[in-house]
């Protein structure tokens, strides 16, 4: 901007904007008060009752929000942005006018790039020369205090009118637009946050789009998980079924037709490449689905039984995976992740369920008053034989997972933050054992059971404190002889590891059956009657609870 | 999930005009608004600095801010409260699908919407359920 542009400017439309931008922020107040008197009396429960009605509402009361808000204060900005710079500017355009005019009396001239010269150039006496120049040097800097200012001001006035067009808006999505899946923010501590602050409406719009998607999203609430990974495994199910009914269908048509045996010489006949292919499908098809439909009966069985149970991931795929809560997850006091070992996938996942649940009703009974909920973590491809489970890398390719997931529950958990344990059996320990050896804040507590080894060779290694370590180990395990050879680090019961080795009982008549036998009661008299639960279970509900003192240890 | 409901048509119908009143104000703003900026502009003209980087260009400061959405959002708050009331009547037993299928913006324009809805009025003239 050159000192000529200031002049004759006139910013008179400017100060009439700013009026015009005080009836319009006048405007955003009134139709607050419209939505909220005016609206929300005619949608009182009296008269519209039900979710639907309820989702209404909150959409009222969040736009009513949202205008008086978030909108208003923006307009406000520009409205005072506008008065304030418009007071500015003239100030200087003022100041022009005076520096013109002062210069016009020492018959000085103050050209486009704003240095002052002499207009006649006459011989001056040393005093009045010296004079002159003073007040040359004093107008030209005034020249450049008035540019620097009237530029200052014309900076602030287009940042805060750029402010208003490049802000987003926080205005819901209109109802029956389509959600943009590019909204959904990445990160769990985001999509908690992203989450809480759609309305019903929104939530239901979100779930309706993008079910596959938000179900398995970390930072979303269990109960939205829940819907949309129901929806999800429902249509799936819906899916595999019409599949299968159509290759069933092209099988009987080749064998009606006789088309699904060929010649293979010497008068032999084999089935075509055809119908093989088609069988082969046909059988992967209903592995999948008995996969399906058996979760969705486990946890149907749960629900019978009174359980609070909340679908929070799943997938059909390869040996298929399941991470099912039995409780509240966002509101439980106490929130432990159990992690399955080598050969879980979904068709045994019933394991997991019933493990589960034995430990919810254990910590019910340790802690009566405070609220618990037990999650059975399937997120993962376990090993499927011991050759796989001799190598870690299954339990690394896991822990990103794992974590994220259990930031997820923190992010999404309301009120005070839940008391939090990881615990893993067998290689589901290496799992656990591994992520908190490679994030911080996963867990305030973790325990392993049977475990073949953490990844670490100390606690020191892990991320928590040596006292938040616990261990167990029934005697007889068939886990120790991998726990001597070490090919997943140190063994977490031996002295030198560190953390709190706690007493297991051994049940059952083998290796093998000791090594699923921690949920199991003890029958101690032998009388076929059980006496009291696998001292490990007791264990784990205490340190579940946060009950620490009442943890036996071992030795 | 079915769930039994109370719905008031009358009552539901009044919120929905009192929406598409609202919705039709709002209209009006987000064109006053764009045409003061425009008016603004037109004014500026041989009256700006010339080198200024906010009244330069002035017109394309203003890019409907947010009113467009204000609109867009009331409109189809009244156009779904309309729907409800057209349909309380027939349906006293709604089940959660119904919330996505009267959400649907492919049914805003069929004829149920044109049956609730009178949406070239400022006020409208729906007289209740059918």
């Amino acid at each position: 901007m050159q000192w000529s542009d200031l002049a004759g400017a006139d910013l008179a439309p400017l100060s009439d904007l700013a009026d015009k931008w005080r009836g319009y922020t006048a405007h955003l107040e009134e139709y607050g008060s419209v939505l909220a008197e005016d609206v929300a009396k005619k949608l009182g429960e009296d008269v519209f009752e039900g979710a639907d009605a309820a989702a209404a509402r909150d959409r009222v009361a969040r736009l009513r929000a949202v205008i008086t808000g978030d909108v208003l204060e923006r307009a406000v900005s520009v409205r005072d942005g506008l008065s304030t710079a418009y007071e500015a500017l003239q100030a200087e355009l003022e100041e022009h006018a005076a520096v013109e005019a002062d210069a016009g009396d020492l018959r000085l001239r103050i050209q486009n790039d704003g240095a002052v010269v002499r207009i006649e150039q006459t011989v001056l006496g040393t005093d009045a020369a010296a004079a002159l120049n003073q007040q040359i040097t004093t107008l030209a800097q005034r020249v450049a205090d008035c540019m620097g200012r009237f530029e200052a001001a014309d900076a602030n006035l287009a940042h805060r009118l750029q402010g208003a067009i490049e802000e987003p808006s926080k205005l819901p999505l209109p109802i029956g637009e389509n959600p943009d899946i590019r909204d959904i923010p990445t990160g769990p501590g985001h999509v908690a946050d992203w989450w809480a602050g759609l309305d019903p409406m929104e939530q239901a719009a979100y779930l309706e789009a993008f079910p596959e998607f938000l179900g398995g999203l970390d930072g979303m609430p269990a109960d939205a998980r829940n819907t949309a990974n129901e929806a999800t495994l429902a249509s799936e199910i819906d899916s595999l079924d019409a599949e299968i009914t159509s290759i069933e269908a092209q099988l009987a048509a080749l064998e009606a037709g006789g088309d699904h045996m060929m010649t293979a010489g010497r008068g032999e006949t084999m089935e075509t490449e055809e119908y093989r292919d088609l069988q082969a499908r046909l059988e992967e098809l209903q592995g999948k689905r008995d996969d399906a439909t058996g979760l969705q009966e486990n946890i149907e069985t749960l629900e019978r039984d009174g359980r609070d149970v909340y679908l929070l991931d799943y997938s059909l795929d390869d040996d298929g995976q399941a991470v099912v809560a039995i409780g509240n997850p966002d509101t439980a006091d106490n929130t432990a992740v159990h992690v399955p070992g080598t050969y879980s996938e979904l068709s045994n996942y019933s394991t997991q369920l019933d493990r589960a649940s034995v430990m919810y009703k254990d910590a019910e009974r340790a802690a009566p008053g405070e609220e618990t909920a037990v999650i059975a973590w399937l997120g993962y491809d376990a090993p499927d034989d011991l050759a796989q489970a001799s190598d870690p890398q299954q339990a690394h390719d896991a822990t990103g997972d794992l974590n994220s997931f259990m930031n997820g529950l923190d992010a999404a958990h309301q009120g005070d933050d839940s008391h939090t344990t990881l615990m893993g059996h067998s290689y589901g320990s290496t799992v656990a054992g591994d992520t908190i050896r490679n994030y911080e804040g996963v867990a305030d507590d973790l325990i392993t059971v049977a475990s073949p080894g953490t990844t670490a060779n100390s606690a020191e290694e892990l991320n928590l404190a040596e006292d938040h370590i616990w261990s167990a180990t029934a005697e007889g395990d068939a886990i120790e002889l991998p726990q001597d050879l070490g090919l997943l680090g140190h063994d977490s019961t031996s002295d030198g590891f560190g953390g709190n080795a706690v007493t297991a009982d051994a049940i059952g008549a083998s290796g093998s059956e000791i090594h699923g036998g921690y949920w199991k009661d003890l029958d101690e008299n032998g009388d076929g009657v059980p006496d009291r639960p696998n001292s490990a279970r007791t264990n784990i509900a205490n340190i579940i609870t946060g009950q620490y003192d009442d943890v036996e240890t071992v030795g | 999930m079915t769930e039994n409901r109370t719905i008031e048509p009358d009552a539901l119908n009044e919120g929905a005009r009192l929406l598409f009143d609202l919705a039709e104000a709002m209209r009006e703003q987000y064109r006053g608004v764009g045409e003061d900026y425009t008016a603004t502009a037109d004014r500026f003209a041989g009256l700006l600095p010339a080198g200024s980087s906010a009244l330069s260009d002035f017109e394309k400061r203003w890019s409907g801010y947010e009113y467009k959405d204000m609109v867009e959002n009331v409109t189809a708050l009244a156009e779904y409260l309309a729907v409800f009331a057209a349909d309380a009547e027939a349906v006293e037993d709604y089940i959660a699908a119904d919330f996505n299928r009267l959400a649907d913006p492919a049914l805003f324009g069929t004829e149920i919407r044109a049956a609730a809805v009178d949406t070239h009025s400022a006020a409208t003239t729906y007289d209740g359920p059918r």
